[in-house]
């Protein structure tokens, strides 16, 4: 065996979540005797994967609000307002009132990068926040109004389409009955060739050739077998998913239920991020749909859906680690081999796709391939969803072919002001200044590639902060199961801390250096291999921007000095000049 | 599971310019190991396989990095374990796994005996060059027998897999990130709970002093202790692991 | 064993400055322990501030080793001037490094433990109070270790490093080589 992996129990997280709406903490007796017995698990295993998932860790109380801390929200103001709330009951963030009724934290970013700044509360999101809104949100907790009763428009999240190609324009015209027919007379060959006929390549990032995936899964001896929906949408900025899931719930399942065919699989699961639990009810009743479809066909043929939901785990995005979660356990990344496609879900042959690309199935099923074929480029076939946020008067969708030049992207989203810095696919992706040649390049795989993600930020922007708000993201997110991971992604976090104090010194860079070639080369999975990535590009591309921060000293400490005396002073009540500890020395000459 | 070389072997993969037998489905780990070629690793144990966290292992193959734990061995395979981006990368997850944690050897029993200690002298390391976490988590003394300092842990799972093949499952890794942290299984969540056994392989195996006996400590002399003179690489696999 | 000697005399002698900041001494006991072969070392250095020379302030130096690590207002300034005069600066031993046992009160707020020991605590005379002598250097919150403060340049692990370790060090360094310890010189403990 592989890992020291607990025992699986599936609907674990389902069974934590209903504990907690029922009993408050599902760690304390009797939730956590339950649930051990109902899971024949060990109280420590419950324990270990509540521990993993964020929403699991906030207080039982009656409101319960976060905070979405991602560099966009941070731009519109989101700090100022979670100060707000957090001083109408006179509470820190992280924090919960004296008499528990509520909790205000941060979470990751949600997928409402096109409506920030925005915030969830009791899992619901609460987006285009204004102060005026924290205060209407601040009088009704006072009021004690329960959340199910607050006005419908605080909850009403947008889905802006500025460019719609044909992928919308189909899904949009092809209404779900449509798509429902084509569930049946599909040969698992026929599906699969023309996914391959197509060129389609996984949509969620990694761009590997869908139908190979599929051949994989298709060719292992185990007649057990598993499709697996990746709707974790959690690289901060991206919200392609939530448009597609909100509006095109049967396609999704179509596409799920036409993959599941392809491979072999008895069995098609959706694994939804916690954030877009608003969504269940649609999601549910979309499944509904293609159930009673599926019930003309021979019960042989007929594939089982499910909907799990996560609670909190970017790292949950990774297909392995989402298939741990699945399985009631934390989510971390499997070391690999063997893969997902041989050994996954309960150790059976199982393919993990993303939303998108489940979408795209069913719209080549329905188009055929050549349709697909004769957009984007020949090594990125199809066209492509992209979200744009951050300094652009349209944050939305957008849908381009592949091959889009990256300035055009963003000339259609119509920048606020100049761009500076554009984050291509997220955190985990690149950080690009925004000269002419950039701004040229094609949004494909085999030139820029890209998820889908490009946050825009213009001249008032500092990268530096924005790294700074990327490296407390994965220092947050890491699943901590490796070396290099864990302890490379505090490391980046502390020495940005260190920089925003106005304590660091080339010496810090110098001695970040190694920690992050060892996360580049030695992490197990690509959250640790991509977690340095920012602070690449931002060495890379705006050193002289970096090197503005940098203090001249030979080195400083990453602590204040004089602070470390406050304790010391107030108990002597000492003030004398041995009191106290200057943080700046003159700076020394060069060695 | 302790790696040997199987008389079936016929194939062979090349490591660090030599030809290297393997059996059908073993890793570059174990057949490295089994040819007598060391390569560094503390989460990887003869009795409990691999896990793949503490990525001391890496090598390069066919000219990409890998766990070499988890590398199925294969034909033709031409693996590197030895270079000078190994090494530092290598040294820089020891350093890591000390700034973490709270590694004050001169006041741990566990010291001259410690897997982590020995690959950090035998990778030149001198000290951690990162500022330290110094991690405050509490100490479980609960255990009759036991007591576990989770600020030594480096997360190898190697107790938490030795209980689970005891069929006892008494601890766990729970946590996220740098708060990742062993947890003992039962209700109360102490050692003392449990049904873990000083008799216990699991109670035997950490390869630093999270882990350790009561009322012993300190029964070698410096200059008699295992890693004393000899680095791990020089030993048998009897000296070695614990 | 003995590493190899510089083979020619330099044409100025090295100077070295040392210092005990939250330590036990036991650092510098390990230094003297070179034993005779401090006469050697006479030969190609000289000692600025040190506990062997009894001087109260540092001048510019080659070699700076500091042992302990810092825990009040004083062991930073010291420190301080020790990395502005000297070239080389090395932390020496478990405490410079990673704070050692001092640093084991890390778990603790300096408050407490001070309001525990002089104030509180059932032993002491009514009245007690911490002592606010302007003499007594203020204790930081955290102990630190050295590298924590200022730049170092080599760091020799050892609690103490033996008088081996130092003399090869230094050796090294005289001879103009990357000081190297073999595997059963590197020490912790």
């Amino acid at each position: 065996m592989a890992t020291e992996r607990q025992r699986t129990a599936p609907g674990l997280l389902a069974a934590l979540h209903q504990a907690r709406l029922r009993w408050g903490n599902p760690l304390e007796e009797p939730a956590l005797a339950e649930l051990s017995a109902a899971f024949a698990l060990p109280p420590g295993e419950i324990a270990a994967t509540a521990s993993f998932y964020h929403f699991f860790q906030t207080p039982p109380a009656r409101y319960q609000i976060h905070f979405i801390d991602h560099v966009v929200d941070h731009h519109a103001g989101i700090e100022a307002l979670c100060n707000r709330l957090c001083a109408a009951f006179a509470i820190q963030p992280g924090e919960r009132t004296a008499d528990a009724h509520l909790f205000v934290g941060w979470t990751a970013c949600a997928g409402l990068s096109d409506q920030a700044p925005a915030a969830i509360v009791n899992g619901r999101p609460l987006p285009a926040l204004t102060p005026e809104r924290i205060d209407a949100i601040i009088d009704a907790i006072r009021a004690q109004i329960p959340v199910a009763e607050w006005p419908a428009e605080w909850f009403a999240v947008a889905n802006p389409v500025y460019r719609r190609g044909p992928l919308l324009t189909w899904l949009h015209a092809t209404p779900a009955a449509a798509v429902l027919e084509q569930l049946s007379a599909r040969e698992p060959e026929a599906i699969l060739q023309a996914v391959a006929d197509a060129g389609l390549r996984g949509r969620g990032g990694a761009g590997f050739p869908t139908a190979t995936k599929w051949r994989f899964c298709r060719e292992t001896a185990d007649p057990t077998r598993y499709l697996i929906c990746n709707a974790d949408e959690g690289e901060p900025g991206t919200f392609k998913d939530r448009l597609l899931l909100t509006h095109y719930p049967d396609h999704l399942f179509a596409g799920m239920t036409l993959a599941a065919r392809a491979i072999g699989a008895q069995t098609a699961m959706l694994y939804l991020r916690y954030e877009y639990q608003y969504l269940l009810p649609k999601l549910e009743a979309a499944r509904e749909r293609i159930l009673a479809a599926q019930s003309q066909l021979p019960p042989s043929e007929r594939i089982t859906l499910e909907i799990a939901l996560g609670a909190g785990a970017y790292v949950c995005g990774e297909e392995s680690a989402l298939i741990e979660s699945l399985e009631g356990k934390p989510g971390r990344p499997r070391v690999r081999p063997p893969f997902p496609v041989t050994s996954g879900y309960l150790g059976q042959p199982t393919v993990v796709n993303n939303v998108e690309t489940l979408v795209a199935v069913a719209a080549i099923v329905g188009n055929g391939p050549q349709w697909w074929r004769s957009m984007g480029t020949p090594d990125s076939s199809g066209p492509k969803l992209f979200c744009v946020s951050g300094d652009v008067a349209r944050p939305g969708l957008y849908e381009f072919p592949y091959g889009v030049a990256l300035g055009d992207l963003i000339t259609a989203a119509r920048p606020l002001g100049t761009p500076y810095a554009i984050q291509v696919s997220g955190p985990s992706g690149t950080l690009l200044p925004a000269t002419p040649e950039q701004l040229a390049r094609p949004l494909a795989f085999e030139a820029l590639p890209c998820n889908g993600t490009v946050m825009v930020f213009d001249e008032r922007r500092d990268p530096v902060a924005i790294v700074r708000h990327f490296a407390r993201f994965f220092a947050h997110e890491s699943c901590g199961f490796c070396t290099p991971c864990r302890v490379g992604t505090q490391l980046i976090a502390k020495t940005f801390a260190k920089i925003a104090a106005g304590y660091a010194t080339r010496f810090d860079l110098e001695r970040l250096a190694p920690a992050l070639e060892a996360m580049r080369l030695a992490s197990n999975c690509g959250f640790g291999l991509s977690a340095g990535n920012p602070v690449r590009d931002l060495i890379a591309y705006f050193r002289p921007r970096l090197d503005a921060h940098l203090q001249p000293h030979d080195f400083l400490p990453a602590f204040s000095l004089d602070a470390e005396l406050a304790a010391t002073r107030r108990l002597t009540g000492r003030d004398d000049t041995h009191a106290h500890l200057a943080q700046f020395e003159q700076p020394e000459a060069a060695r | 599971m302790a790696p040997m070389t199987s008389p079936f072997a016929s194939e062979t993969f090349t490591l660090d310019g030599k030809p290297t037998p393997f059996a059908p489905g073993q890793t570059v780990l174990e057949a490295a190991l089994a040819a007598g070629h060391y390569i560094p690793h503390l989460c990887w144990h003869p009795e409990m396989g691999n896990h793949g966290s503490c990525r001391l292992c890496v090598v390069e193959a066919n000219g990409r990095i890998h766990a070499s734990c988890a590398l199925p061995a294969q034909p033709g395979l031409q693996v590197v374990s030895k270079s000078e981006t190994l090494t530092r990368v290598r040294r820089t997850l020891l350093e890591m796994l000390f700034a973490e944690g709270n590694h004050f050897c001169p006041g741990c029993e566990k010291s001259g005996d410690c897997l982590l200690q020995a690959l950090a002298y035998a990778h030149g390391m001198t000290a951690s060059h990162f500022d330290p976490f110094y991690p405050q988590r509490r100490i479980d003394a609960s255990h009759p027998d036991l007591w576990l300092d989770p600020n030594r842990c480096i997360l190898c799972g190697l107790c938490v897999r030795a209980s689970l093949a005891e069929g006892k499952e008494a601890l766990v890794i729970g946590g996220r990130g740098i708060a990742s942290r062993l947890l003992a299984t039962s209700p109360s969540g102490l050692l003392g709970d449990t049904a873990l056994a000083a008799t216990d392989r699991a109670a035997r195996i950490c390869p630093v002093g999270a882990l350790n006996f009561k009322e012993v400590g300190f029964a070698s002399p410096i200059g008699k202790r295992r890693f004393d003179h000899r680095p791990p690489e020089a030993m048998s696999d009897k000296e070695r692991y614990t | 064993m003995t590493a190899t000697a510089p083979t020619t005399t330099p044409p100025r002698k090295i100077r070295i400055a040392t210092a005990s900041l939250a330590g036990c001494f036991g650092c510098h006991m390990s230094f003297a322990d070179i034993d005779t072969r401090l006469l050697a070392l006479s030969e190609w250095v000289t000692f600025d501030r040190s506990p062997l020379t009894d001087w109260k302030t540092v001048g510019e130096c080659d070699i700076a080793l500091i042992e302990g690590g810092v825990c009040n207002a004083e062991n930073v300034e010291v420190l301080r001037a020790f990395r502005r005069a000297a070239r080389i600066l090395v932390a020496v031993g478990a405490c410079a490094i990673n704070g050692g046992l001092p640093a084991q009160r890390n778990h603790h707020r300096v408050e407490a433990l001070l309001t525990h020991v002089f104030e509180t605590d059932r032993h002491l005379a009514p009245g007690s109070r911490v002592p606010n002598d302007p003499e007594l250097p203020l204790l930081l919150e955290h102990v630190h270790p050295i590298h924590e403060i200022v730049r170092v340049d080599y760091y020799l692990p050892g609690c103490p490093p033996t008088a081996e370790v130092i003399w090869t060090f230094l050796m090294d360094l005289l001879a103009g080589r990357e000081p190297h310890f073999p595997y059963p010189m590197l020490r912790y403990d």
